[in-house]
């Protein structure tokens, strides 16, 4: 994990002028009756980042977000924004722009006043004039497409428009950076997919330093420029969509991205042994001793018997994409589940031989 | 029924039948006879128990002409009657509006321990005898009660007189404003609030502009249920009341003393008063669930 540059601009005015702040994240526990949410997890996240919370339910990706915002607080470690330590301010005073999951918006507010929210609520010294307001409002409803709506109430709005909006609010206190919470998780599929877009565009034109958790790894890997993966309280690993995928740091990691089949195997004498045969797998100078090599399921190719590691057609599917076929190999119990293209199709019984593409090896717990 | 047309082959064709009748009704869809029996009873017995006693109040209230109608009003005794019960439902409503809103909101928001003891302790007005409730003010306010001597030293008098009053009141009609809101926030959750803090209002800015109007239909109604019951309570109020006449005798009270003086049409007169005060607050009431249905869902029932 690299350690990230110090925030946009050493004093606090500035950063907060230059609009948005790098976060960093240490040490941070969080105890909910005795029951840990977090356990001593450190992230940095480098000014104008886009970076995703992934983890499934309980991993505490929402609390870490929501510590970060000041909606919670943690029970030990510290929160950084830019340089400023952030740990004991007020949620008013961090100046976040934060998106719920059920949106949030004010019902009793048109589109235009749920946006202008932020701005008109600040001390009279501080609040922009009414026409800078409207002007701002008029600004965030562009940006988010929405122009024309300004005099609808959320009640007459879609999920996705509502959503918009809470990302329009978010955006109108100018916040130092902006934290996303399953900002699509109640939208429909093909919304979501057009939501993904459109966020990573407002992102790219705005700049803001960005979090958003979601348990959905599509939109994690394709919206993200790193991710960061947590399960039960703790950080599994940050990365690039692409290091995640390709090099995942745990079984969990590679098993949460994705199907996986699991082989057991040995490992003696500098040799990877499946069923006692050697395997065309380096070692990479693992422990002795039984291992686990995970396998995603088009990582995986049949070829004629005689060649790779023998195996016999155990059953086979149609799926949407091709065929899913499960393999049994030669003299074991151990069945592999392959991707193949719908033009290859193999009979139930059918000999062939396996190779293994990329596998991964750890050792057994 | 494409379900039935592609069922295994292995299902006999009767017992597709069969479901395939049934699924012709909703299966809680019952026959007209039980319909009609049920409907029935419902009506005959609002008729007899409810709307009959209404029609029958403003029946006797004219039954001597316009005129000796008019003058039950114009007694001072029947006018102070009035103008108290006004001025007692004046100072509970809004009291029991303030400790409403702030019982439920402490509740709905907020994880504290004895909380479920908090909300039982709002409904023991509800499940309490209004008379018993009465007793325990004089009991701890009366001549004889724990804080009497003071209270008599200090010329202070709450038993026989406004305040006792009110106080039986506000304890009477405590859970309306409560019970209404209660739900309403817990089913709103924190989220709005949250939200309007992240963007920088305050506490009571919040409050103000996110809390308040996301509860104000339900606390309306919580309101007029509170109003009613104020005006109308009779328990409580007429064991602290002392019964003066002209000083401390409410509508309820009043109408009492009426009737056993046999001046049955003054009686009803004054009845027939409140019976529409109770008659124009169930109309407001139902407005109100006719026009804001979605902002009061959630609402327990009474």
């Amino acid at each position: 994990m690299q350690t990230p540059s110090p925030g946009v601009a050493g004093t606090r005015s500035a950063a907060v002028q230059a609009g948005t702040v790098g976060i960093r994240v240490s040490g941070i526990g969080k105890e909910f009756r005795g029951s840990k949410a977090l356990d001593g997890v450190d992230l940095a996240i480098h000014p104008g980042e886009l970076i995703a919370l992934l983890g499934p339910s309980g991993s505490g990706k929402t609390t870490l977000l929501r510590i970060i915002a000041g909606l919670e607080f943690a029970t030990t470690g510290s929160v950084f924004f830019g340089t400023e330590d952030a740990t004991h301010l007020t949620v008013q005073q961090r100046r976040v722009g934060f998106v719920f999951q059920h949106y949030a918006l004010f019902k009793h507010l048109t589109v235009a006043d749920n946006i202008a929210y932020g701005l008109s609520v600040r001390p009279r010294k501080e609040r922009p004039p009414q026409a800078a307001i409207r002007r701002k409002v008029q600004e965030l409803l562009e940006l988010v497409q929405l122009d024309g709506l300004d005099r609808r109430y959320p009640a007459q709005l879609s999920g996705g428009q509502r959503q918009r909006v809470a990302l329009a609010r978010a955006l109108a206190v100018e916040p130092r950076v902006l934290l996303l919470d399953e900002p699509f998780g109640a939208l429909d599929a093909k919304v979501r997919k057009d939501l993904r877009r459109w966020l990573r565009d407002i992102h790219d034109r705005t700049g803001h330093t960005t979090i958003f958790v979601t348990h959905d790894q599509d939109e994690a890997l394709e919206l993200a420029d790193r991710v960061a993966i947590l399960a039960n309280g703790r950080l599994e690993q940050v990365g690039t969509p692409d290091e995640i995928y390709e090099k995942p740091a745990s079984p969990f990691v590679l098993s949460f991205l994705g199907d996986t089949v699991a082989l057991p195997v040995e490992v003696k004498g500098g040799k990877v042994l499946l069923a006692g045969d050697p395997l065309d797998v380096d070692p990479e100078g693992a422990a002795e001793g039984r291992a686990t090599i995970y396998l995603r399921p088009n990582e995986v190719t049949l070829a004629p018997y005689g060649t790779g590691i023998p195996g016999i057609i155990a059953s086979q599917r149609r799926t949407v994409n091709g065929r899913r076929v499960e393999v049994r190999v030669a003299f074991s119990d151990v069945l592999i589940e392959v991707e193949v293209p719908a033009e290859q199709t193999w009979s139930v019984n059918d000999r062939v031989g396996l190779h293994l593409r990329k596998a991964r090896l750890f050792p057994a717990d | 029924m494409s379900e039935h047309s592609s069922a295994p082959a292995s299902i006999p064709a009767d017992v597709s039948g069969t479901t395939g009748r049934a699924a012709r009704h909703a299966v809680t869809t019952e026959s007209r006879l039980v319909q009609g029996v049920a409907l029935g009873i419902a009506f005959v017995f609002l008729a007899l128990f409810l709307l009959l006693p209404l029609i029958t109040v403003f029946l006797e209230a004219f039954k001597r002409g316009f005129d000796t109608y008019l003058a039950a009003f114009s007694e001072p005794d029947a006018q102070s009657a009035i103008r108290l019960t006004l001025t007692v439902a004046a100072i509970a409503v809004p009291l029991n509006l303030v400790f409403g809103v702030a019982a439920s909101w402490a509740i709905a928001k907020f994880s504290f321990p004895g909380k479920s003891f908090l909300i039982t302790l709002i409904d023991l007005p509800f499940s309490v005898s209004p008379v018993v409730s009465g007793l325990v003010f004089v009991l701890l306010f009366g001549a004889q009660g724990y804080f009497g001597p003071f209270l008599q030293a200090h010329n202070i008098s709450i038993i026989f007189a406004l305040p006792g009053i009110v106080i039986a009141t506000v304890f009477v009609t405590f859970p309306f404003v409560a019970r209404e809101l209660i739900p309403l926030m817990q089913e709103q959750g924190n989220t709005d609030e949250e939200a309007a803090l992240s963007l920088g209002a305050s506490g009571f800015t919040t409050f103000r502009t996110v809390t308040l109007p996301n509860i104000r239909w339900g606390l309306l109604y919580g309101v007029l249920l509170c109003n009613a019951r104020a005006m109308g309570e009779f328990g409580a109020v007429a064991v602290v009341s002392g019964h003066i006449r002209g000083l401390t005798n409410t509508m309820p009270l009043h109408i009492e003393i009426l009737y056993n003086e046999y001046n049955i049409a003054a009686a009803f007169a004054v009845a027939s008063l409140l019976a529409l005060l109770a008659l124009i607050t169930l109309a407001a009431k139902s407005i109100l669930e006719w026009r804001f249905a979605d902002s009061l869902a959630g609402r327990g029932g009474h």
